[in-house]
């Protein structure tokens, strides 16, 4: 009963983060006039920036932020790491590499569902990457994140190479745009692709909840409790690496999200995966939401968002890592 | 209920830990594994529960080779508690219940009966007062019993326990393990503590560089002459008044 009391007042809160990102930007908007746009007005300029910007970005916010905080959550989980994380194991730069060529190769003419495939492919090559090497080296779960990051540092590398070798200057705007994410590209037709992957994931991820408590045990308890921990892993990456692309493929790299908003909750509420999950989802909306609305509001011009989730998320971190916040 | 080795050899990368192993256990309630360090012990208890794959010979639970049973399947009828705990920032009573985890399907809900029956546990067990704490916050020995509670909670006729009372102080070796000889079960328990094993074991197996060397009651196994001949070292054998089961006397 406590956790659904949970689960809806979160819900209710990213409802609440949605709407007030819609109603505060360049132009603002009082509750009493959304509500009236939104359900009576079909024709005005004011109601085409609600339907056509606003809402697809607060929208595809929360949907970016919940899935990079499940993302975390599971990738902590499948490493056995509170400090793994898609943007830490190269899962991220594996995607915006994929993105990054698919780009170079076919220059703007590729449409969103190329860019999203492609972005996946990345993603999931350097999942890929991460699990073979582990299984090669028979390494332990503590040495994946190594791997991981490795792989990050290769992947990230040859995307500044890209970046260097490239003359085009619209192309390379775009690709430093990866590196630090915005979710100014928000549109219905991206946000369909972002909620089909992120839908598709959390289904899974909370169909297989207490496996996923199991995965976080050690591999011996995991299989007396009746998991195959080393095909479970692949799977959870693979799902893994399906939700942060397509999130990438559109939006960037934005970092941090999914190492602070699991931590919290887990100082909150503690580590059981059937409440964290779906509190990570929508704490994560929140979390996004909010940090877009600063990123659009607090200057003339707009901040890149991993800018924002970087410099608000390393000094957060450092205080809860100082145990100033915990709650037993 | 029975489990066999038959011919078992097992290796880890290219180190030969288990050798020529022929078992039998289903005969005996309480059954005791010992031996010295690196004498393969756990190693057979793992493979018991196919966490390792052999390389010649077979296992089998009920006649069947255990490599042909689904994971989830063998969880339904053989229950850990593993050498190494592995927890995180979870309440004693969520770590319970992982042991109903294999009974669920994907959405299936926890029933009310089988809440009650894990309340059951925790009241057996004397867990109450741990019930909703954090079992990262626990001392060893308080772990250990809510591992066994999850091992109890999973329904198993069988339950393998790989040197439980390790780092446990005296009060704590007693009350697990007379816990555990209370209950209806086929028990398989790596044991490093010849004293605890005598004292507990209806059967003992005897291990030495990766192969069994004798196995029987306490009184067979721990003799003078099978403790040189094995550990090395010269001991007196006592009998202990109360159950005359021998006492072993450094």
């Amino acid at each position: 009963m406590k956790f659904k009391l949970l689960v809806s007042i979160v819900l209710i809160c990213l409802v609440m983060c949605v709407m007030l990102s819609i109603m505060i930007g360049f132009v603002d908007y009082s509750f009493k006039e959304l509500i009236y746009r939104l359900l009576f007005d079909d024709l005005s300029l004011r109601r085409e920036i609600i339907i056509n910007i606003r809402l697809p970005r607060a929208l595809a916010a929360a949907m970016v932020g919940g899935t990079l905080a499940v993302c975390g959550v599971v990738t902590q989980a499948v490493a056995r790491n509170p400090m793994a994380d898609p943007y830490l194991m190269g899962v991220s730069s594996g995607a915006s590499l994929g993105a990054m060529i698919c780009l170079l190769v076919f220059g703007g003419s590729i449409g969103s569902f190329g860019l999203s495939s492609s972005a996946f492919l990345g993603a999931l090559l350097s999942s890929s990457l991460i699990l073979a090497m582990s299984f090669k080296t028979s390494a332990s779960v503590y040495h994946m994140i190594l791997i991981g990051i490795a792989i990050n540092a290769l992947c990230s590398s040859l995307g500044s190479l890209l970046i260097y070798l490239s003359n085009d200057a619209n192309l390379l705007r775009t690709l430093v745009f990866w590196l630090m994410g915005s979710l100014a590209p928000a549109s219905w037709e991206n946000l369909f692709w972002v909620f089909l992957a992120s839908f598709i994931g959390l289904i899974f991820f909370i169909a297989n909840s207490r496996n996923i408590n199991l995965i976080n045990l050690s591999d011996d308890e995991a299989i007396s409790l009746g998991l195959s921990p080393k095909n479970f892993r692949l799977l959870c990456l693979v799902f893994v690496a399906l939700m942060t692309a397509s999130s990438v493929a559109f939006f960037g790299m934005i970092g941090f999200v999914g190492i602070i908003v699991p931590h919290i909750l887990r100082f909150l509420f503690g580590g059981d995966h059937i409440a964290l999950l779906p509190l990570s989802f929508f704490s994560g909306g929140c979390f996004l939401v909010l940090v877009d609305l600063l990123a659009r509001s607090i200057a003339t011009s707009e901040i890149p968002l991993g800018v924002i989730t970087g410099l608000l998320g390393s000094p957060f971190f450092f205080w809860l890592l100082l145990g100033k916040w915990r709650v037993s | 209920m029975r489990l066999e080795a038959k011919d078992l050899g097992i290796s880890i990368g290219t180190q030969k830990i288990l050798n020529d192993i022929n078992i039998q256990i289903g005969h005996n309630r309480f059954n005791g594994i010992i031996g010295p360090n690196g004498s393969g012990k756990s190693t057979l208890l793992r493979s018991l529960f196919n966490v390792l794959r052999p390389d010649c010979g077979y296992i089998s639970f009920n006649d069947r080779v255990l490599t042909s049973y689904k994971r989830i399947e063998l969880a339904k009828n053989i229950a850990v508690v593993p050498q190494q705990q592995s927890l995180f920032e979870i309440t004693v009573e969520k770590v319970i219940q992982m042991g109903l985890y294999p009974h669920k399907s994907f959405f299936e809900k926890i029933s009310d009966n089988e809440l009650k029956y894990i309340d059951h546990i925790i009241d057996l067990l004397g867990l109450n007062k741990l019930k909703n704490r954090d079992v990262t916050t626990l001392s060893g020995g308080e772990r250990q019993m809510v591992l066994l509670a999850r091992a109890l909670a999973q329904k198993t006729p069988i339950l393998l326990l790989d040197e439980p009372t390790n780092h446990l102080d005296i009060y704590y070796q007693i009350l697990f393990l007379d816990n555990l000889k209370s209950l209806d079960k086929l028990l398989v328990v790596v044991f490093h503590d010849l004293n605890l094993a005598s004292k507990y074991c209806d059967h003992l197996f005897l291990m030495s560089q990766g192969t069994i060397i004798g196995e029987g009651s306490p009184q067979d196994i721990l003799t003078k002459s099978i403790i040189r001949q094995v550990y090395g070292l010269d001991v007196e054998i006592l009998e202990n008044p109360k159950t005359g089961k021998p006492v072993v006397v450094l």
